[in-house]
């Protein structure tokens, strides 16, 4: 299964010659690189019309001590089998962020619609962000750090002097 | 014999069931149906409509979401009816014990007439079930 | 005699309110909404969220050997698939290279796991169109493949995480290689029935809900659906993992994009997985099948930092995860990519508009979907 990294080799100077920054390989089908947040339409548009027409998915992960979230675009090229990931920050007080609907359509406005659910992230352009998953959930986004599930749980729903659910008190 | 014990002896001798396999159970129950290990010899068939059924099985875990619409089905139900619940889930909150959003006790939103452990139960443990219902309808007095 | 004004008065212009829900006989544990003028669909939107558990949180709190118990109930109808996915991206992150014996039987446990998935795609599509007798058959044969499951994994369902980080929790029981060979045989006559055209079938999957490329691609569809409307991609052979590139199998692509043609890419598909785990049984090697320092692991191993994203073809499309580390015992943030979530949110609300009442169940049971894997 060896490649000699030809094909991530020729993106990568292609974008050195246009937008001047330097990506990694990771290994053969994987190149990453991450970028600032106002650029990410510029950066988009091109990838698309590079060959990289599919959206795998949008993941945010979020980083308490810097006070950032961490989005990563995952996109696949059929013609070239490379999957390219776009990595950028922005502020966790804060959070907002241009929409890729106008590249990616519906699909897009789905991946969007489930990451404003779980973080809070409001993508500007994306009209329609409304609940997926959850039916009136009052509490703070589910999935950011702060919020400890086990902890929640056990306030609500768990009590000690139960004898069967004493096993859920020790870690 | 009591007058209730009367009327379940009389219409508990072929149970229906009404059609909402949900979560895990899904790929317990609908074998269930299938040729092998046919219910239809035990008098049980699957029915499309909450009216006709006598039995409803909550067959995994529950949601918030999915635990209205089953407080609906139940009370569409004409009596006598019973719920059966299957998997370690209904019991304690099983595997997804932290989870913010499943229910971690049945008990508190249905009244539930059988508890079948396992995860899954095998197909055989769910005809137990059912024959201890018929065993328990046949002792009554 | 007064006529209750407010029982007769019809909607003005004919349009309805229409759920399509989780209770509905011809659906699964999914919900769609639509609105409806006479017959014809003029829009609709999903309702999804009734198995949401967050699975992507609850690994959080878990040790990796732990997280590969919970990876099988990602999604019930295939339940090997991800446990691969979640043991290859671990030992990417880890850079463990596993015995060949291992990478062996985990081909023939994903193509096992292939093939009966497909027969639940037919069984209850077969179901949903109102061909009772293809839903029999199509379950009665899957339970050979299931007897399989609980002989060599201990679970007929769900293996209790037997593709673990490491290799496999244990190797293959005495004689089960001509048992795997009785059970190919078996299939092969299932499929000969899946092939005899049945005309109530023909009529109502032929033409409905046709998916051109140019859409497909813009909705994000993968795996059968997008080779049924004309572009021939495949993880197995485009980003190849484990051992594919040593086996000799084609990829079927149709050009229609209607729902009779998903399905046939789901028989031509149970033919080349019965080739590719002949193939593999012939060649299995000898060996151990885990890394010694999995036998008795530490508690207390510490994964190094990184982060990695790892894709499978799974009987659905792409099945991925995005596993980030920051060092310590317990994974970061782990994201799961199903692929039933691209299917049924964009792709099934963009079919839907113009279709009649009558065809909305072949066209959702041709997207084979599991809800479990777009709720996770």
């Amino acid at each position: 299964m060896k490649s000699d990294l030809k094909k991530e080799k020729i993106i990568l100077e292609k974008i050195k010659r246009k937008f001047g920054r330097e990506g990694t390989i990771q290994r053969a089908h994987r190149v990453w690189i991450s970028i600032d947040k106002e650029e990410l339409l510029d950066w988009a548009k091109w990838l698309k019309q590079e060959g990289f027409i599919h959206l795998s998915a949008i993941s945010v992960s979020d980083w308490l001590e810097e006070k950032k979230y961490k989005i990563a675009y995952l996109l696949w090229s059929f013609k070239d089998n490379i999957l390219f990931v776009l990595t950028t920050k922005i502020d966790r007080e804060n959070p907002i962020i241009d929409s890729i609907i106008p590249l990616w359509g519906n699909n897009a406005q789905a991946h969007e619609r489930e990451n404003w659910e779980f973080f809070g992230i409001d993508f500007k352009g994306n009209a329609n962000l409304i609940p997926l998953f959850t039916e009136n959930w009052q509490g703070v986004p589910p999935f950011r750090k702060d919020f400890n599930w086990q902890e929640y749980v056990r306030d609500n729903y768990y009590s000690k002097e139960n004898k069967r659910e004493r096993g859920y008190y020790e870690d | 014999m009591s007058v209730k014990a009367k009327k379940m002896k009389k219409l508990i001798k072929a149970i229906w069931i009404f059609n909402w396999f949900n979560s895990c159970g899904f790929c317990e129950l609908v074998p269930l149906v299938g040729s092998r290990w046919d219910m239809e010899r035990f008098g049980m068939i699957v029915t499309g409509t909450p009216r006709h059924a006598d039995v409803l099985f909550i067959a995994g875990y529950q949601t918030f979401k999915s635990i209205k619409r089953a407080q609906l089905i139940y009370a569409q139900m004409a009596e006598p009816k019973a719920v059966i619940a299957l998997g370690a889930c209904t019991m304690t909150g099983g595997i997804y014990w932290d989870s913010y959003n499943t229910i971690k006790r049945l008990d508190d939103y249905l009244p539930i007439t059988i508890y079948i452990p396992g995860c899954p139960p095998r197909p055989e443990a769910v005809f137990e079930a059912c024959g201890k219902i018929f065993k328990h309808v046949g002792e009554m007095k | 005699m007064k006529i209750n004004q407010e029982i007769t008065l019809l909607p003005k212009n004919n349009e309805y309110d229409f759920y399509f829900g989780p209770c509905h006989p011809g659906s699964g544990n999914f919900g769609v909404k639509i609105k409806v003028k006479g017959e014809k669909i003029i829009s609709a939107l999903s309702d999804p969220g009734y198995l949401h558990r967050g699975f992507e949180k609850l690994m959080e709190y878990r040790l990796p050997l732990q997280n590969a118990m919970l990876s099988d109930r990602i999604c019930v109808l295939e339940s090997l698939a991800w446990n691969l996915v979640h043991a290859e991206a671990m030992e990417e992150l880890m850079d463990l290279e596993i015995p060949e014996r291992a990478k062996y039987i985990r081909v023939i446990m994903a193509e096992l796991s292939r093939i009966q998935s497909h027969l639940i795609w037919w069984g209850v599509f077969s179901a949903g169109t109102g061909f009772d007798t293809g839903f029999k058959i199509a379950f009665g044969y899957r339970d050979y493949i299931l007897d399989l499951f609980a002989d060599i994994t201990g679970g007929r369902v769900y293996p209790a995480g037997y593709i673990c980080p490491g290799g496999l929790r244990k190797d293959f029981p005495i004689g089960i290689e001509e048992k795997i060979e009785k059970v190919l045989d078996k299939i092969n006559e299932a499929v000969r029935y899946i092939e005899v055209e049945n005309p109530t079938f023909l009529l109502r999957s032929k033409g409905i809900g046709v998916l051109n490329l140019k859409d497909a691609i813009n909705l994000g569809a993968t795996g059968p659906i997008l080779r049924a409307s004309g572009l021939k991609a495949d993880i197995r052979k485009d980003d190849p993992y484990e051992v594919y590139d040593k086996f000799d199998f084609k990829i079927p692509v149709k050009e229609d994009g209607d729902a009779y043609s998903r399905y046939m890419i789901g028989l031509e598909e149970i033919k080349e997985s019965i080739k590719i785990v002949r193939q593999a049984l012939k060649d299995l090697p000898e060996g151990e099948v885990i890394l010694p320092k999995f036998k008795k692991p530490k508690l207390n191993m510490k994964i190094k930092e990184g982060e990695v994203y790892v894709h499978n073809e799974i009987a659905r499309g792409e099945g991925g995860m995005h596993i980030i580390s920051n060092g310590e015992v317990k994974p970061y943030r782990v994201k799961v990519r199903g692929p039933s979530f691209s299917h049924m949110i964009p792709v099934l609300e963009y079919l839907l508009q113009g279709a009649e009442i009558a065809d909305v169940p072949a066209i959702y049971w041709s997207l084979n979907v599991c809800p479990a894997d777009l709720d996770r």
